[in-house]
């Protein structure tokens, strides 16, 4: 049976350096988030429940795929 | 150390508690172990022990945790990300607890039935001992549960 595996990626480090080198707890604060969630974000080791996403998109004041993007692995189980 | 120096304060207090739960374990079923046989009043002995681990227990705690919260500032509030670990580890203690528990009867119901009594490893024959494996169940379920969420921390949910 052919099962979706995939992952969120994000550009929230860069995005930070083109606003103006924002900081990881700048950041964190304007999502309201910790700044460690931010930290673990970038190293794409959580993936943001929909409504973070939407907020951090919202902080960079971009369309929330140009922040986050979906990689889907096709596999057969 | 390297590694250590990245630890937030969530995650030092999660190990403060994990190195808090298996000392002060350690510390009561050493002392419990030291207990002679044959005592006169067994209750009391057993009374003052679990005075004396509660004691060093509360000490312990107002140490480390305070130590912990001096070096690493007060914790931020919660978020999504703490919850969602945190309901996780839950998950995962309450499932090893369940199991634990579920052998511990198996263990009961086979002493009562007399099935295989003579290659089961402990003997679960007082109240004292059934209280003492269920005691064991619960530090297992809150270790794995601790444990789980530190993994989780490190390597990403």
């Amino acid at each position: 049976m052919a099962v979706n595996k995939g992952k969120i990626y994000n550009q929230i480090r860069r995005l930070r350096f083109d606003h103006n080198e924002m900081t990881q707890a700048e950041l964190a604060k304007a999502a309201g988030v910790t700044r460690q969630t931010i930290m673990s974000l970038e190293a794409n080791k959580y993936s943001p429940s929909l409504e973070l996403a939407f907020r951090i998109a919202e902080v960079f004041n971009q369309p929330l795929e140009a922040v986050f993007q979906y990689q889907c692995h096709s596999t057969d189980e | 150390m390297d590694t250590l120096r990245t630890f937030s304060n969530r995650e030092w207090n999660l190990m403060a508690t994990l190195v808090l739960d298996l000392a002060i374990a350690a510390l009561y079923f050493s002392k419990l172990a030291s207990l002679p046989e044959g005592l006169a009043a067994p209750g009391s002995a057993l009374a003052g022990i679990i005075v004396q681990v509660i004691i060093v227990a509360c000490i312990g705690a107002a140490l480390l945790f305070g130590l912990i919260n001096w070096r690493t500032g007060n914790r931020e509030p919660a978020d999504e990300r703490d919850r969602l670990i945190e309901g996780k580890g839950n998950s995962i203690g309450y499932g090893v607890l369940v199991g634990a528990i579920l052998l511990m009867i198996g263990h009961l119901v086979a002493d009562a039935l007399g099935v295989g009594s003579d290659t089961l490893p402990v003997a679960l024959s007082t109240p004292l001992i059934c209280a003492h494996a269920l005691l064991i169940c619960l530090l297992a379920a809150s270790t794995v549960k601790h444990l789980s969420q530190l993994v989780m921390y490190r390597r990403g949910i």
